[in-house]
């Protein structure tokens, strides 16, 4: 009956329950297409970190993280890439000598890390193959064949076919260098990542270290992210002597995006909802005002005021909810749109290589996520309710009925 | 009058005045804060990076930015010099700047070599300011300044020696070696790693460019004469042998990633304003239709519909305007305190630390006091309640008096 009675009254003044809806509507929309879009926007940073640089999961020498120095080298690579092999999702795996050094054109020098790489294991764990966008990727036969990233490319004037030297120490503590010819120029996109790498294949960088068969870290990539945590057991066990981590331990910054993320939608929603809070105490109360001699005469022809209370608190909830539905559906259609078309971020595409994220943005949510947003409503409405709920109860009947 | 009437208006029904005042100054405190914790954060970020390194604009040979050879330097002649007679270019500091390999021990790392006048420098950037151990350069000394991130990298302390190698003018061998005379922390992490500096003529010596540099760096009071100064460059200087950049040219990438940022932000508060805009209109429509008799009665007795539609808007203007100041009055102190108080996001842990470094920030978030973050505010404010007005203005137009007083 009470259900009833306030049901119909939201629809005695349409036009103010309209206002209020479309402000719900909106507010619902607009966070959860903010929310896929940050999702999307973290999705991608996490993506393309693992996907060009980190893969799923890493091993080094124990020291190695610490100054990524060439002396923290491991012997018998192929030892650890069969173990690799044996991991459940396995989807590829390679190793890499990683050495710091200088990069020098006739035109200048630059600080770079050097990737001392196998092309064919590379080419199945970060694709780099498929990021040359000029010359080509490294060919069987010829040695000292380097890819230089477009950027550094642009700011030394190198071309393919370029020459560049790099210098570096060997292994026992000696600056040696070597002359590369530039077979390709790669994009990953990332530009700290583009600035500060060179590729050149691991036999060449070996030689010229003073030792074969060495590498410095182990890159594997799986199926599923989320099979990483178990894949690092399993090696860490199989090779005791290194240190094994998966992707959110090298990279603290993609755990910490992802952790932040949450953060930062609950901020969103909830300063969306108390902006929905005024609006909805506003039409409540005026709801309420309005009908001070209606509501008196309810009250002195015997309605309690546990029912007045109630009535004004379901229909600021009905008020709500009507709005909700269709809050969600338009929220879930429009994430449903650009995750399919994705979101051209073109014009700023440099901003974007800055923080390592593509240009196109694909929103993508977590279930999760719309029934969060219908129970933030919800308790938006039943606070938003209290007031002008309690400001019914305080009339006095024989007042309210005399007034006007 | 119609003010006084206007302003009496909005407090016959002062609940709902004070509801929707509420709702604008609760939009107007929360995108105050984060618009001046935004806009701080950057500028503090950019000026780390502008102010204590790259200056405001700098000249070099054209193409240098794209192409950093030292094969592009320069002697400096009159023309540059005369410069200074500007009221925007206080000074011009000339600089040599290049990269090298430099190694202590064990360790060998890229650096950033600048040879620069370390009088001038000082003067432009403060560097001795950022001094944390150890001296200062003289004019013509033969020992090095090396930034503390970098120490820390090559084991480096006061008075050890650092190797620089690298490729000097037209590609003659350059290599040196140099006392450390000072460590210098820059705020900046990306700077800290890798900057060394010397005396100019102690650089040009090692790269074997007498007499030439590769940048000018114009010292110019603030960031507000940047366009003058440059303005002045282009006009006085030849350019096919000159270019000049300020600094949003000099870092593309960073004004981009901000204008990125900036963007999400504005989002944001463009939907929170939509929403508070509802709430305004709820109250606008209510006050229309609860006084369609009054609105009548006036109408009768020869009041101009424009000026009742001229009060009605005048009547929301007060009650955003009441909202727009107590938003303002609320957030200042806030801010004040932020801007004097940096939030540090290093207590949210190493890896905030690391992934602001990651991307060349250091993890402190002061606020900015701009005033046209809180200008900006009134103004969207006035914007969206003129936008709402529109509806009474169109109710009264519409009115039929006789009507209206009959309902």
């Amino acid at each position: 009956m009470l259900i009833k009675i306030a049901w119909k009254n939201i629809w005695r003044n349409r036009v103010r329950s309209f206002v209020v809806m479309g402000a719900i509507i909106l507010g619902v929309w607009a966070t959860i297409f903010m929310i896929s879009f940050s999702y999307g926007m973290v999705r991608s940073y996490v993506d393309n970190a693992i996907e060009n640089q980190i893969s799923h999961v890493q091993a080094h020498v124990p020291d190695f993280k610490k100054d990524r120095e060439y002396q923290y080298y491991f012997e018998n690579p192929d030892r650890v890439l069969a173990a690799a092999k044996k991991v459940a999702g396995y989807k590829g795996a390679t190793v890499r000598t990683l050495i710091q050094g200088a990069l020098s054109t006739t035109k200048g020098m630059r600080g770079i890390e050097i990737r001392g790489v196998t092309p064919e294991s590379e080419a199945s764990v970060t694709h780099i193959d498929q990021k040359v966008i000029d010359g080509a990727y490294f060919q069987e036969d010829g040695k000292n064949q380097c890819l230089v990233s477009e950027r550094t490319a642009k700011k030394l004037g190198i071309k393919v076919r370029s020459k560049i030297v790099l210098t570096f120490q060997d292994l026992q503590g000696e600056v040696t260098a070597g002359a590369f010819r530039v077979i390709g120029i790669f994009d990953t996109g990332i530009a700290p990542f583009d600035e500060g790498s060179v590729f050149v294949k691991s036999v060449d960088l070996n030689r010229l270290l003073g030792k074969e068969s060495i590498a410095h870290e182990m890159a594997l990539l799986l199926n599923d992210p989320r099979q990483a945590l178990p894949a690092k057991e399993y090696l860490q066990e199989q090779l005791p002597e290194f240190k094994v981590e998966t992707y959110r331990e090298i990279s603290p910054d993609v755990q910490l995006y992802e952790s932040q993320i949450q953060t930062s939608v609950t901020i969103f929603i909830v300063i969306i909802m108390l902006a929905l809070v005024f609006g909805i105490i506003n039409t409540m109360l005026m709801a309420v005002l309005e009908r001070y001699r209606e509501l008196g005469m309810l009250m002195a022809i015997g309605m309690n005021k546990v029912r007045v209370f109630f009535m004004i608190f379901l229909e600021t909830i009905f008020l709500a909810l009507v709005a909700v539905v269709p809050g969600l559906l338009l929220g879930y259609l429009s994430v449903q749109h650009f995750n399919k078309h994705g979101i051209n971020l073109g014009a700023f595409s440099r901003g974007l290589e800055q923080f390592g994220m593509s240009e196109i943005i694909y929103p993508t949510v977590e279930q999760g996520v719309y029934v969060q947003m219908a129970i933030a409503v919800a308790i938006t409405a039943v606070l938003a309710s209290i007031y002008p709920a309690w400001k019914a109860i305080k009339l006095r009947p024989v007042e309210a009925i005399r007034k006007i | 009058m119609l003010t006084k009437l206007a302003w009496r208006n909005i407090w016959r029904n002062r609940r709902r005045t004070f509801i929707t005042a509420g709702s604008v100054m609760f939009a107007v405190f929360f995108s105050v804060f984060m618009q001046s914790i935004q806009v701080g954060a950057w500028d503090h970020m950019l000026n780390n990076v502008v102010n204590f390194y790259y200056g405001y604009a700098q000249i070099n040979e054209p193409g240098y930015r794209d192409d950093q050879s030292i094969d592009k330097a320069f002697a400096i002649n009159d023309s540059l010099e005369a410069l200074t007679q500007y009221p925007s270019i206080q000074d011009i500091v000339p600089r040599l700047e290049s990269f090298a390999l430099a190694s202590h021990d064990q360790h060998t790392t890229g650096v950033l070599v600048v040879g620069t006048q370390p009088e001038k420098e000082d003067q432009m950037t403060n560097l001795s300011g950022r001094l944390e151990a150890g001296q200062y350069l003289t004019d013509n000394d033969q020992s090095a300044l090396v930034a503390s991130g970098l120490a820390e990298y090559l084991k480096l302390g006061l008075g050890d020696t650092i190797v620089l190698i690298s490729q000097g003018y037209h590609g003659v061998n350059a290599a040196g070696k140099y006392a450390i005379k000072g460590l210098l922390n820059f705020g900046s992490p990306d700077l800290n790693k890798r900057m060394v500096y010397l005396a100019l003529p102690e650089a040009q010596r090692l790269y074997g460019a007498e007499d030439l540099v590769t940048t000018v760096a114009l010292n110019i009071p603030n960031k507000e004469a940047t366009a003058k100064a440059v303005a002045v460059v282009n006009k006085t200087l030849d350019k096919d042998h000159y270019e000049v950049l300020d600094w949003q040219g000099m870092l593309p990438d960073l004004v981009q990633a901000r204008e990125l940022d900036t963007a999400g932000n504005l989002l944001v508060l463009f939907v929170l304003y939509i929403i508070i805009a509802f709430g305004i209109f709820g109250t606008i429509l209510m006050m229309t239709e609860e006084r369609a008799y009054e609105f009548g009665i006036l109408i009768a007795i020869g009041m101009k519909r424009f000026k009742l539609a001229l009060t009605v808007w005048l009547e929301t203007l007060f009650i955003g305007l009441i909202g727009t100041l107590a938003g303002i009055a609320l957030s200042l102190p806030l801010v004040y305190y932020f801007h004097i108080n940096p939030i540090d996001l290093s207590v949210m842990g190493e890896e905030a630390v690391k992934t602001y470094e990651k991307f060349g920030m250091e993890p402190i978030l002061p606020a900015s006091l701009d005033p046209t973050i809180f200008t900006s505010q009134a103004v969207i404010v006035f914007l969206i309640t003129t936008l709402m007005a529109i509806y009474p203005l169109y109710k009264i137009w519409k009115l039929d008096p006789i009507k209206a007083m009959r309902d």
